[in-house]
């Protein structure tokens, strides 16, 4: 149900219950501070389930993104009714980071989507998350810096249409 | 994967989209009930995660469709909090006092049991004073342990014995 990307490195695949254990770690830890984050693992239970949930309710969603040794964070598309439109994002836990890895999945995951017919794609990112930004620059996007309703913390970055990322 | 169970006024099956309206009133309602502020984004981490249970352990909540729409949801899960699986049963507001939520649970009794096997210990968590759970958990034949649960110290642990 949920399909397999590979990518040079990478595949970004199905969440396993082994996957758990460094979701709910990364995302209880001060490197998650600028995201919607879980109180608590309980929490974090639920929000690792709902990757999954999303897949099976949306036919899209979040990959874990595996580079061999296991899941060294999660990339995809998702679009709760809470979000004006469907967003892509990425994680990268910290000691997976500085490896290109975020560039890579994000390409692969964008590709997918605008593979299906879809064009209109975005990515908030919070104020002052310098690493995301640089990301969604050589991406290609662009930000009019308004906060957003549903994340004030953080602008939309607008992806390129598929026609311009090939081009 | 998810499977689609019928009982005499019921069908108990996977949720959809279309669910979504209905689930995140239950959680306003409930919400409102426990004096809390609601927050549709979590509504929806719940709504995702419970039928997202399935992909990680192959089993989970079912909606209960009694031909109208949802009215509620039944399942077993077993979230890592909990020291066992757990069978659950919701009715929202305005399908309550018909008796689905001790017809859907009997019938996810008898699924899960399968599904599980006779070994597997299978309770519910249910918070001491809640009559109106202790009475469905009593008419599907479970027993209250009298000890609290390690996970919260207001919810008894009842089990399934059948």
């Amino acid at each position: 149900m949920i399909p397999t990307l590979a990518t040079t490195r990478l595949t970004l695949r199905a969440p396993a219950l082994a996957d758990f254990d460094g979701y709910a770690r990364f995302y209880l830890s001060d490197a998650a501070r600028t995201l919607d984050t879980p109180a608590d693992r309980r929490a974090a239970w639920r929000y690792f389930t709902a990757i999954a949930g999303h897949w099976i309710l949306r036919d899209f969603g979040w990959w874990m993104v595996d580079d061999g040794t296991g899941a060294v964070g999660f990339c995809g598309v998702h679009y709760p009714p809470t979000h004006p439109e469907p967003e892509l994002g990425w994680v990268i836990y910290p000691s997976a980071q500085r490896r290109g890895y975020a560039l890579e999945a994000a390409t692969a995951a964008r590709a997918w989507w605008h593979e299906r017919g879809n064009r209109r794609l975005s990515s908030n990112i919070a104020f002052g998350n310098d690493a995301s930004i640089a990301l969604a620059r050589r991406m290609g996007c662009t930000t009019d810096g308004a906060p957003l309703a549903h994340y004030p913390k953080g602008s939309a970055w607008i992806h390129p249409a598929p026609a311009e990322v090939a081009a | 994967m998810i499977p689609t169970l019928t009982t005499p006024r019921l069908t108990l099956r996977a949720q959809t989209m279309a669910d979504w309206p209905s689930y995140r009133d239950f959680y306003r309602e409930q919400a409102a009930a426990d004096g809390e502020d609601f927050d549709p984004r979590r509504a929806w981490t719940l709504f995702a995660s419970d039928i997202g249970h399935w992909a990680l352990h192959g089993f989970g909540w079912l909606i209960l469709d009694d031909g109208t729409g949802a009215v509620g949801a039944c399942g077993i899960h077993h979230p890592p909090q909990h020291a066992d699986v757990e069978i659950g049963w919701n009715t929202f507001a305005a399908a309550r006092g018909k008796g689905y939520a001790p017809e859907a649970a009997t019938r996810v009794l008898e699924w899960g049991r399968g599904l599980i096997g006779g070994d597997t210990r299978l309770v519910s968590y249910i918070t001491r004073g809640n009559a109106a759970s202790e009475a469905v958990a009593r008419k599907i034949g479970a027993a209250d342990t009298g000890t609290a649960s390690d996970h919260s110290a207001t919810c008894n642990v009842w089990e399934h014995l059948s």
